[in-house]
């Protein structure tokens, strides 16, 4: 009976939602290149959606966790939890290609809903960009970095850690005319002062 | 001043009884310096010749199309067939998401699915880029190097949809033209995946105004609350009047529905097996017309045209903060101060609109032309060699004796006009084979940017006119300028080639005695400067 019900609601979900979500690039057991053995093995869960940029003014879109940090050789198991009613992914580039054909993990899915998928992080300590492929997402806060090792180097426009290497500008509305106020101002001192240092020549 | 009046005037005097004073020795103007052209870009790049030919997918026919660049066939018959039917890979392989358009049942058994569930997404196009990222966000030039911000409503994507991804080609302005079957239930969900408050408003579409207790009419002060970004809206509907329709967002209509929130929808005439092409990416030529179409035409053509203020599409531009962006389009944009700078067809301005919107025909054709203004300044649509008939207006049939034969239709914003173009020529309906010109013929709408020919043009090209890569094989003037970024920013003189007599005059360096005035007068202010300081 119970088997049943499983088998029905299984369906249904199939059926209902039939591509609600996707893994590519998984990976249980092939060690990349360099990587004598699993050095360990981690979980995590990522949270996606609107409600996870609330903290940060200029963004739209972010995940709950943009800092990872793992060993390398570890086989980390991620389960990508989308809040939004949207797809939203969970991608890593630059894998090495001789394990992974696409060089990427990626989770997606449409919420609410959610995926888990397992992949092998490579031997070199590096910093991975993680992001979701909807351009627009990225631009507006969905970024993460994912350190292998020490990594090597920081990923920019992660919201909470790493600023935009274009960031917009927040100075430009009221710098101008302060700027402009101060320019005019300091010019009559300076002609005060050599006015005033003439006269104390003469 | 008294005393500057008095010269003019006794020198004029002078002049005048002198006969214009001493004649002076001749000089020669300086030259004229041609301006270099650089190497034009392809006129028909990535291209597939394979996909101009008849063929078939999933069991759907997929008509020939002469493009110079043709619309994916195999694309073509993925959203006729209904994405639900067609293989994972190939979904991957274009980038369309599963539910895109999924086709159900042929509830009354004619042959047809008519339950249709399309599912949109909201993109942008052109828009501020990541930073320090390989992966930038989709793009789209209208000219060359002409590439002003777009959103727009697109079929839902799969996987990467960043340029060069495979979802980059279904994601492009103007938003997808839409088919369904008069009578098919519609569903079509919004996923709103942009930063904005977005809603589908069906224009001249029949729809209930409210569903199940929801607003189904996309009015955010009288029908429902707007889609905000994350979040998703069904609009359900039952359209039982054929016709070219409209659709569009009506969140901030003033700068949505411009910033290309909008695309065409149009509603089948019932028939048996009438199986239709849910989406037309990019509109221009219907590969797979409906059967109604098909009785009576040999062609189909969906032509959107619009004017684009760069001020309004450059505002996504400058920052990735939607508080910025917002008071941007929202307020700093006064659109009663509009001034469009570019005009495109099928979201391309001349001469791109040649590569995939000329109107391909032969003799003894009739082809139907359904035009959609979905811009804020009227149209004044012309065709050279031809007068085509106007039967239907907002997609609703002329009668048969009211119908009007001309040459120049105006067209109101939001106005959808189907022509009939009729290729026998008599005199009346054609004046016979060749390249005809055919655009909007208020006079800046044939420029990009004041730089003409651009905007709206595009060309009726009869078959035994295409020539290489079914470009247009014309008489005239090279279009090899016209395919370099230098020629829209006026760097090369219009008629550089025909004559030497248009062309830039070579500068000429400064004259000694000018240098001379410019010290000498620098001279006198520092002095002057220096005097009022001590």
């Amino acid at each position: 009976m119970k088997r049943k019900t499983l088998i029905i609601t299984v369906l249904l979900a199939v059926l209902v939602n039939p591509a609600a979500s996707m893994v590519m690039g998984q990976n249980t057991d092939k060690l990349p290149q360099g990587c004598e053995s699993i050095s360990g093995t981690a979980n995590i869960t990522v949270e996606a959606g609107t409600e996870h940029a609330e903290e940060f003014p200029s963004k739209m879109y972010t995940y709950s966790d943009r800092q990872l940090q793992y060993d390398p050789c570890t086989k980390l198991t991620v389960t990508f939890v989308n809040n939004d009613s949207i797809r939203h992914q969970w991608m890593v580039h630059g894998l090495p290609k001789e394990t992974y054909p696409m060089e990427m993990f990626m989770l997606e899915v449409t919420g609410p809903g959610k995926e888990t998928g397992t992949f092998i992080l490579p031997p070199e300590d590096e910093s991975y960009m993680v992001h979701c492929g909807l351009g627009q997402h990225m631009q507006k806060g969905m970024k993460a970095q994912l350190t292998v090792g020490e990594g090597d180097g920081r990923v920019s426009n992660v919201p909470g850690h790493t600023a935009a290497l274009n960031e917009h500008s927040y100075e430009r509305k009221s710098a101008i005319p302060m700027g402009a106020t101060i320019g005019i101002l300091m010019m009559f001192i300076g002609a005060g002062l050599i006015v005033l240092i003439e006269r104390r020549t003469e | 001043m008294i005393f500057v009046s008095l010269i003019f005037f006794v020198s004029g005097t002078v002049a005048h009884a002198t006969g214009g004073g001493e004649a002076q020795d001749f000089e020669k103007a300086p030259p004229t310096q041609n301006a270099e052209v650089p190497v034009p870009e392809e006129k028909c790049p990535n291209q597939n010749d394979s996909w101009r030919q008849a063929q078939s997918f999933y069991g759907v026919h997929v008509d020939e199309s002469q493009q110079c660049m043709p619309d994916n066939p195999k694309l073509v018959a993925a959203v006729t067939k209904g994405t639900n039917n067609v293989p994972k890979m190939d979904l991957m392989d274009m980038g369309l998401h599963r539910d895109a358009v999924r086709k159900g049942k042929d509830l009354d058994g004619d042959g047809d699915p008519d339950v249709i569930n399309i599912t949109l997404e909201v993109q942008e196009i052109n828009g501020r880029s990541p930073s320090g990222s390989t992966v930038g966000g989709i793009t789209q030039e209208i000219a060359p190097g002409i590439d002003p911000g777009f959103w727009v409503f697109a079929p839902k994507t799969q996987g990467m949809a960043t340029e060069g991804s495979s979802a980059s080609d279904i994601v492009r302005a103007p938003s997808p033209t839409i088919r369904v079957e008069e009578g098919d239930r519609v569903n079509i969900e919004l996923e709103n995946t942009h930063y904005f408050p977005h809603t589908i408003h069906f224009h001249g579409v029949d729809h209930e105004y409210m569903v199940n207790g929801t607003g189904n009419d996309g009015v955010p002060h009288t029908s429902e609350k707007p889609n905000m970004p994350g979040e998703s809206h069904t609009y359900s509907f039952t359209p039982e009047q054929p016709g070219t329709m409209f659709y569009h967002c009506h969140v901030q209509p003033n700068t949505h529905v411009l910033m290309g929130l909008r695309g065409m929808f149009v509603v089948s005439e019932e028939r048996d097996n009438n199986t239709v092409q849910s989406f037309n990416i990019g509109g221009g030529k219907v590969r797979n017309p409906s059967q109604a179409v098909e009785e009576e035409y040999d062609n189909e053509y969906d032509m959107i045209y619009q004017g684009i203020d760069k001020e309004l599409h450059n505002k996504i531009k400058e920052s990735n903060d939607p508080r910025v962006i917002a008071e941007g389009v929202n307020k700093e944009y006064d659109v009663t101060e509009r001034d469009p700078d570019y005009y495109v067809l099928n979201g391309k301005s001349f001469p791109y609109t040649v590569r995939e919107s000329q109107v391909i025909v032969e003799p003894n054709q009739t082809t139907r032309m359904r035009i959609l203004n979905s811009g804020s300044e009227a149209v004044a649509l012309h065709p050279h060699g031809h007068k085509p008939t106007a039967t239907q207006y907002d997609g609703v049939e002329i009668n048969e004796v009211a119908r009007v034969q001309r040459d120049v239709f105006d067209i109101a914003a939001s106005q959808r006009v189907d022509l009939k173009l009729n290729t026998t020529e008599n005199g009346l309906d054609s004046y016979g084979q060749g390249v005809w010109f055919f655009h909007n013929h208020k006079e800046e709408a044939v420029t990009t940017e004041g730089i003409a020919p651009g905007g709206d043009i595009t060309t009726i090209t009869y078959e035994s006119y295409l020539g290489e890569n079914n470009f247009p094989e014309k008489n005239g003037v090279s279009w090899d300028p016209m395919f370099t970024e230098k020629y829209y920013e006026g760097e090369i003189p219009m008629w550089q080639g025909l004559s030497d007599k248009y062309g830039n005059i070579e500068v000429q360096s400064a004259s000694t005695s000018m240098i001379a005035l410019m010290g000498l007068m620098g001279l006198i202010f520092g002095a002057l400067g220096a005097m009022v300081v001590i």
